[in-house]
């Protein structure tokens, strides 16, 4: 044998219910309370009442779904829109694109004139050179060829 | 607006008419005597009318779910200031009232059950008794908690104690067991 339900006997006994204005229900709804006190008298309201109770408990659950209607009617509105404006920005972002090409790629009249640098002993790196002793180095001590061939007949 | 965002906008706001109607069914509105047909017809009314009077409305969210509280409160209305249907005329109309009502015994009982249930919650202090009473009327655990501003944990606690403590009041009372 089952128990009686608790949700059961409550909400049986709540039959004579008078439904609330929309905007009390969408205030609760939208957590517009001001206080905590208020917020717990109107929720305490709210669950006494299963008619109203059920009635925001609609509008609750479509919460995702109101959403997603929102979220998609902005796209199909937005897409239009876009689709119209486009050419113009289109045709403004490349002008000054083009714009700003002509400016770089023009030559800069003050530049700086190159100038030869001189260069004295005292001012150098490195003086030394790679394709004397020691190219000398690694040639063979017998000075014999390793490999002779004539590939041209 | 052209034909198609007419007919994009207008299958969106019917597919969600179509989830109002089950929502209602769910929670079961649908037994204080309104039309669901009405509501979902309703609803898709309202919502292309806001898009059609201003075509750059985006309809966020919240204003949709005032939309279908606001419709949900008119029906209702309409429904409680409805005349009382009228009694049938022919024998075979009648209702077999004796064996369709509850017995007196039954009723006087379940009345006993919920004066005491009552008692019982008044007693619990309130910050756990609104999130019971939301419990009891079948919200979710995490509707309560975002309707009280609580992390759901919270909700859960406090709803299982209320419970709890109801329960225990009510064995005491020699009212014996109850489900949630």
């Amino acid at each position: 044998m089952t128990n009686p339900s608790l949700s059961a006997v409550y909400r049986d006994g709540r039959a004579e219910d008078v439904v609330w204005d929309a905007e009390r229900l969408a205030g609760v709804l939208g957590g517009q309370f001001g206080s905590r006190d208020l917020r717990d008298d109107a929720l305490g309201a709210l669950a006494d009442s299963p008619l109203n109770a059920r009635v925001l408990r609609v509008a609750l659950s479509l919460g995702s779904e109101a959403e997603a209607l929102s979220a998609a009617v902005r796209e199909v509105r937005v897409v239009p829109v876009a689709r119209r404006l486009r050419p113009s920005w289109v045709a403004l972002a490349a002008s000054v694109f083009a714009a700003a090409l002509l400016v770089s790629l023009k030559p800069a009249q003050d530049a700086v004139p190159s100038t030869m640098v001189e260069q004295t002993p005292a001012q150098t790196i490195s003086a030394l050179s790679f394709e004397g002793a020691t190219s000398v180095a690694v040639q063979k001590q017998d000075e014999a060829p390793i490999f002779v061939a004539d590939f041209d007949t | 607006m052209d034909i198609a965002t007419q007919q994009r906008l207008q299958a969106l706001i019917a597919q969600f008419s179509r989830k109002v109607r089950m929502q209602i069914e769910s929670n079961r509105l649908d037994q204080h005597g309104i039309d669901v047909d009405d509501i979902e017809q309703e609803v898709r009314i309202r919502l292309w009318k806001t898009l059609e009077r201003d075509p750059k409305a985006e309809l966020p969210a919240s204003y949709v779910q005032k939309v279908v509280v606001s419709t949900l409160v008119d029906a209702v209305r309409r429904a409680q200031s409805r005349p009382i249907e009228q009694l049938p005329e022919s024998e075979e109309q009648w209702v077999d009232w004796q064996h369709d009502r509850r017995s007196p015994d039954r009723s006087a009982g379940d009345a006993q059950h919920l004066d005491r249930v009552r008692e019982c919650l008044s007693a619990l202090p309130q910050r756990r008794r609104v999130p019971v009473q939301l419990y009891l009327q079948g919200y979710a655990l995490q509707e309560i908690a975002d309707l009280s501003d609580l992390t759901l944990d919270a909700a859960r606690k406090l709803v299982y104690r209320g419970l709890e403590e109801t329960k225990q009041r009510l064995r005491a009372l020699g009212l014996g067991e109850f489900d949630d």
